[in-house]
């Protein structure tokens, strides 16, 4: 859970050309691809594919095992497992790429921002780097939610906070290169505007690596959402959320192993998912990958 | 060798066996393993002192039984033969663990060291009482005004702990020297405490007899599913603290046994809030308490693992009314009378607001999601939309404006040790420091204080029931969900053990049943 | 080669203490006045006046946080990491009473992870390609997927409860160490399984092992010999990288099987937000991370002659 997935510094990584196309024909990727697009589309219409509402008790069919009308069965107070499982995919699943997201922005913006600036701004940009990348990612995760406390908004915020680092440094030294490439320099001898340089000559080289790097950490995301929710220390009741739905339901796992086995699986695919896919990207992206 | 002994050898060998083997088959039970979710920090009287009258180590002078009255314990008698005066007669032959004897002049002491060192001690004794000793085995308590609560005072766990107020002073702030120290009265004495686990043995010279069991052992067990399973892989006798959303599944173990005990004194009890939003208007929150299905919470939600709610006090308190009643017609009599109309959707709207409450729970609670999700379905009945937010550290977060909620479902002791005072004070008077809701009612403001001070039996019954009254047809504001049963896990050698009530989980006659 | 060492060490050093310094900025952010937080974490429900003025007193609440932060530091320089909110006593001497337990499992589950994982990684390169290897892959991508923490509970129902192996109650002893580390192990060793597996075929495929093979060198031998500590070397570096993952999972663990380490400490610490505990795990979680790593990089630098010429990284 959120180690720190590790890429070659220097690596300058370009977008393969006909991605999707070459990701199909990995041996993972294609699983990896399926899976999350199937992922994906429940996270976004989870809501509205649910069956029942999700936070509706019904103490007449509590603990119902899976079958017509509740296909994975009900929850202790009667609520439909499979309408909690699509409603709390937005949570997980959501979640995740939201701090994916949210990591490569602040990733790329500082390592950007260090390779242009140079100096004082890249040294103490990479100091301030440093000084977080010497604690473990789950310790940071621990002390944000410590001080903040437990809530799904702290949770993200202590994600962020636990993984930006990595991602930083790598865009820097990315960044570092791409400013002073050839091309770069041409097209500033030429008289393109300075914004135009960086969009086109040092945001490339800097997203890719980022974005490999991004859905290789995916996996480790929904993982720590869940276990931190799992703990209390993230989303909050009754706001369905498969860590939490897993700890709401650990008293239950003799007379309704239902219970368990669902969330368990959703997390277990989600994470098998996005791992596949990060390797598949990962393999396409790195040279002796494309060979 | 054995070939050598000869039969008479033998026998005799036999003979001086059997001879502390009958002994030992008195003393046949093993200790008690009970597993609690709380830690016992350390042996410091003051601040953790109460959990020792729990897990009997320590005593009290009066005990709150479940019958709703406080009984003499270490005391004989209870008497006030003037309104203004109190007067505690000891038992005989009381002594504590290492041997001292419990008179006047260390029952004085402890009530004294109690004053200076706790907190909830100084915050219960009213200005201007003076405790004294009157006779070997008698103390005198005078105040200014009636001391009408002082039974439920000295029958409170975390008040007056009788205690060798001596042996505490020595030890400074050292307080693992406690530890065998045998400071207290009670059948266990404490001879080991860490972090994981307290353990104590049988006090032979304990004041009422020989208790039951050589010793017992309590662990620290954060995680409830880790009780469960401690108790089903027989590493632990008695659970406790099981949340309900375990009993499906302890009931349908064998081996193990969800016991529910007695009417607790709290519940989880509703608070309104008039300060911002739609409650402000009294008709709204009329309306509300009566769109509660108060049967529903019990029966369905939590099966009968909690108590219906009847008033705001547990029905076997003396002064408790019997004034809930859900009526769904008057209800949405009274939400049309306030202006409030069913809306396309269901949900009920005046002027073009929806009728949207917000339910504020706290994660520390987990039997509050079920609760919450029984009142969002019963209110949507209605046409009331409720919307669940849970807050980290209710207590401030409800006292915290910028904070938006309608109603806040608190667990709460109404009448902790049959203690009705400290709830009206912090909760329903205006500065009051759980007032969450700004209630500020005239009559209330008025007869909460005289209820302190009023001796005769007869007019706080009156004064008790005319603020139950208030709360549910007047000036609705705190109110029960429901009222909380005592609850524990046991397996089959203890079930028969009832759940401790009032928190007194072991006396000197707590045994395996047979 | 020492004097990089020594550099890298009064980095790491400083940068844990920068860590504890973002912690403190963070404080202001906590909501919520500590004076209640105290009295909350210590259940105390109705708290005075008077108690509250107290506490402000002895924990130093009326400071400003800068001054609280200095104060902290020149207490931490001298082994002196004040009090916990919760229990009052020194912070040091609960998380001192503590660390035996979470020593005693990450380094069990350390030794498990890397014993399994070459276990796994030497057949899995003995036979790129064919069915062994594909099941350890599939072996790893399996692990690298399922949560710690359902794994646990699994092994806690079915193996300790359902076939009675082992205690629930560890009480710090026992069987349970060994579940507890294997989880954590096995958990991470599906990682490192999958880096060795990379680095063993990356090597067996590179001129020493192409010459060995023609002179007609068993496999295992080319194996073992000539792939093997080539590749241990870059799979150290990760290894000691990937260590902050152990000593961040142990608490999720040390909850679930009533492990008494420090772990379980700093989340009950968490639940109450006893903030002097918090900040000392912060610290010292840091400090372990910056020196496993440093182990590392020079037991690295001892198994490769060639690094030890040029600057450490």
């Amino acid at each position: 859970m959120l180690m720190r997935t590790r890429l070659p510094e220097r690596t300058l990584i370009l977008p393969p050309d006909g991605l999707v196309r070459k990701m199909m024909r990995h041996p993972s990727g294609g699983w990896g691809l399926a899976l999350v697009v199937a992922l994906a589309v429940v996270a976004l219409f989870g809501p509205w594919l649910a069956p029942h509402p999700p936070n509706l008790p019904d103490y007449a069919n509590a603990l119902r095992g899976p079958g017509p009308g509740h296909w994975l069965g009900t929850d202790a107070t009667g609520r439909d497992q499979l309408s909690r499982l699509l409603d709390g995919a937005r949570r997980s699943l959501g979640g995740a790429v939201l701090v994916g997201v949210a990591i490569t922005l602040i990733g790329m913006i500082m390592g950007i921002l260090a390779a242009l600036a140079g100096r004082w701004v890249d040294a103490a940009l990479m100091r301030f780097v440093d000084v977080v990348m010497a604690l473990p990612g789950l310790i940071v995760a621990f002390a944000v939610i410590g001080l903040l406390g437990p809530g799904y908004g702290n949770l993200l915020i202590a994600l962020i906070a636990a993984d930006w680092a990595y991602k930083a440094r790598i865009a820097r030294a990315c960044a570092f290169e791409a400013v002073r490439s050839p091309a770069a320099t041409v097209a500033r001898q030429i008289g393109v505007p300075e914004w135009r340089v960086v969009l086109h000559h040092v945001l490339p080289p800097v997203f890719w690596p980022l974005l490999v790097l991004g859905t290789l950490g995916l996996g480790g995301q929904i993982a720590a959402i869940s276990a931190f929710s799992f703990l209390g220390l993230g989303v909050q009741v009754p706001h369905a959320e498969w860590g939490a739905m897993l700890a709401e339901s650990r008293f239950m796992f003799t007379i309704a192993p239902w219970l368990l086995i669902a969330p368990a699986a959703c997390i277990f695919l989600s994470v098998l998912a996005s791992n596949l896919l990060g390797e598949a990207l990962r393999d396409l992206a790195t040279p002796e990958g494309r060979s | 060798m054995i070939l050598t002994l000869s039969r008479r050898a033998l026998l005799a060998g036999a003979a001086a066996l059997a001879l502390p083997m009958a002994v030992a088959a008195d003393d046949a039970h093993p200790p008690l393993r009970m597993v609690t979710s709380f830690t016992i920090n350390s042996m410091d009287p003051w601040t953790q002192g109460f959990w020792m009258q729990e897990f009997g180590q320590a005593e009290l002078l009066m005990q709150f039984r479940d019958d709703g009255a406080h009984h003499p314990w270490l005391l004989e008698a209870l008497d006030k033969p003037e309104p203004t005066r109190w007067v505690m007669t000891l038992r005989d032959g009381i002594t504590f663990q290492n041997g001292k004897p419990v008179d006047a002049q260390a029952v004085l002491a402890a009530i004294e060291a109690a004053i200076a060192n706790s907190a909830s001690a100084r915050g219960s004794v009213p200005e201007g009482a003076v405790f004294s000793v009157t006779g070997p085995l008698e103390l005198s308590v005078t105040t200014p005004e009636p001391w009408p609560e002082l039974p439920g005072v000295l029958a409170d766990e975390s008040v007056f702990l009788i205690l060798d107020a001596e042996a505490v002073a020595e030890v400074g702030e050292d307080w693992a020297q406690l530890i065998g120290a045998g400071i207290y009265t009670g059948p266990y004495e404490v001879t080991a405490l860490d972090e994981t686990r307290m353990v104590a043995v049988a006090h032979e010279g304990y004041w009422q007899g020989k208790p039951a069991l050589p010793g017992l052992t309590l662990a620290f067990v954060p995680d409830a599913n880790a009780r469960i399973l401690a108790l089903q892989n027989d590493e632990a006798d008695i659970a406790l603290y099981p949340p309900l959303a375990a009993r499906p599944a302890v009931d349908a173990t064998p081996g193990v046994h969800f016991n529910l005990g007695a009417l607790a004194t709290g519940g989880f009890t509703g608070f309104m809030n008039l300060q911002q939003g739609l409650l402000a208007d009294a008709t709204l929150r009329k309306a509300v308490l009566r769109a509660t299905d108060f049967r529903e919470i019990a029966e369905d939600v939590f099966r009968g693992g909690v108590a219906q709610a009847t008033s705001l006090y547990a029905q076997n308190l003396p002064f408790a009314l019997e004034n809930y009643t859900t009526d769904l017609s008057e209800a949405a009599a009274l939400l049309d009378e306030a202006g409030w109309v069913p809306g396309p959707d269901g949900i009920r709207r005046r002027d073009g607001q929806r009728l949207a409450l917000t339910l504020a729970i706290y994660p520390q609670q987990p039997d509050l999601v079920p609760l919450s999700t029984a009142v969002q379905a019963q209110y949507a009945r209605l046409g009331i939309e409720a919307n669940v937010v849970s807050f980290d550290g209710i207590n401030q977060a409800l006292m915290e404006p910028s904070n938006r909620w309608d109603i806040a479902m608190v667990s709460s002791g109404a009448a902790s040790w049959g203690r009705v005072q400290n709830f009206l004070n912090s909760y329903l008077l205006p500065g009051g420091r759980r007032n969450y809701g700004g209630y500020d009612n005239a009559e209330v403001n008025a007869l909460v204080p005289e209820l302190a001070t009023e001796a005769d039996p007869d007019r706080r019954r009156a004064i008790l029931h005319r603020v139950q009254e208030i709360l549910w047809e007047e000036d609705p504001f705190a109110f029960s969900y429901n009222i909380h049963l005592d609850r524990v896990i046991v397996n089959d050698r203890y079930a028969c053990y009832p759940p401790g009530f009032a928190l007194y989980h072991v006396s000197w006659l707590t045994a395996p049943c047979e | 080669m020492a004097r990089a060492l020594g550099l890298r060490l009064i980095q790491g050093v400083l940068a844990a203490f920068g860590a504890s310094l973002l912690v403190w900025l963070m404080l202001p952010l906590a909501p919520g006045d500590p004076a209640e937080m105290i009295l909350q974490a210590r259940r105390v429900e109705e708290p005075t006046a008077a108690q509250i003025a107290e506490l402000r007193e002895r924990f130093g609440l009326d400071q400003p946080y800068w001054q609280r932060y200095l104060l902290w530091l020149a207490g931490v320089l001298q082994g002196d990491f004040g009090l916990s909110w919760r229990t009052g006593e020194p912070v040091w001497d609960g998380l001192m009473r503590r660390l035996p337990a979470t020593l005693y499992l990450v380094g069990l589950s350390f030794v498990i992870s890397v014993a399994w994982s070459l276990a796994l990684a030497l057949v899995a390169a003995r036979w790129v390609g064919r069915w062994p290897d594909r099941l350890v892959l599939a072996y790893t991508r399996v692990l690298a997927a399922l949560p710690s923490f359902v794994l646990a509970l699994l092994l806690l129902q079915f193996v300790v409860v359902g076939l009675g192996v082992g205690l629930v109650l560890s009480g710090g002893a026992g069987a349970t160490l060994v579940f507890a580390a294997a989880v954590l192990g096995i958990d991470r060793a599906a990682g490192w399984t999958q880096l060795l597996r990379a680095g063993l075929i990356e090597h067996l495929a590179r001129g020493p092992a192409d010459v060995a093979r023609a002179r007609g060198a068993r496999p295992r031998r080319v194996l073992t010999v000539y792939a093997l500590p080539a590749a241990m070397l870059p799979w150290l570096t990760a290894l000691g990288i990937s260590l902050g993952g152990l000593i961040g999972g142990a608490p999720i663990l040390e909850t679930i099987f009533t492990w008494p380490g420090i772990g379980a400490h700093v989340l009950t610490a968490l639940s109450v937000r006893d903030v002097p505990v918090i900040q000392a795990f912060v610290l010292i979680a840091a400090l372990a991370y910056v020196g496993a790593s440093l182990l590392v990089d020079a037991l690295a630098l001892l198994m490769d002659p060639r690094m030890r010429a040029g600057a450490v990284r």
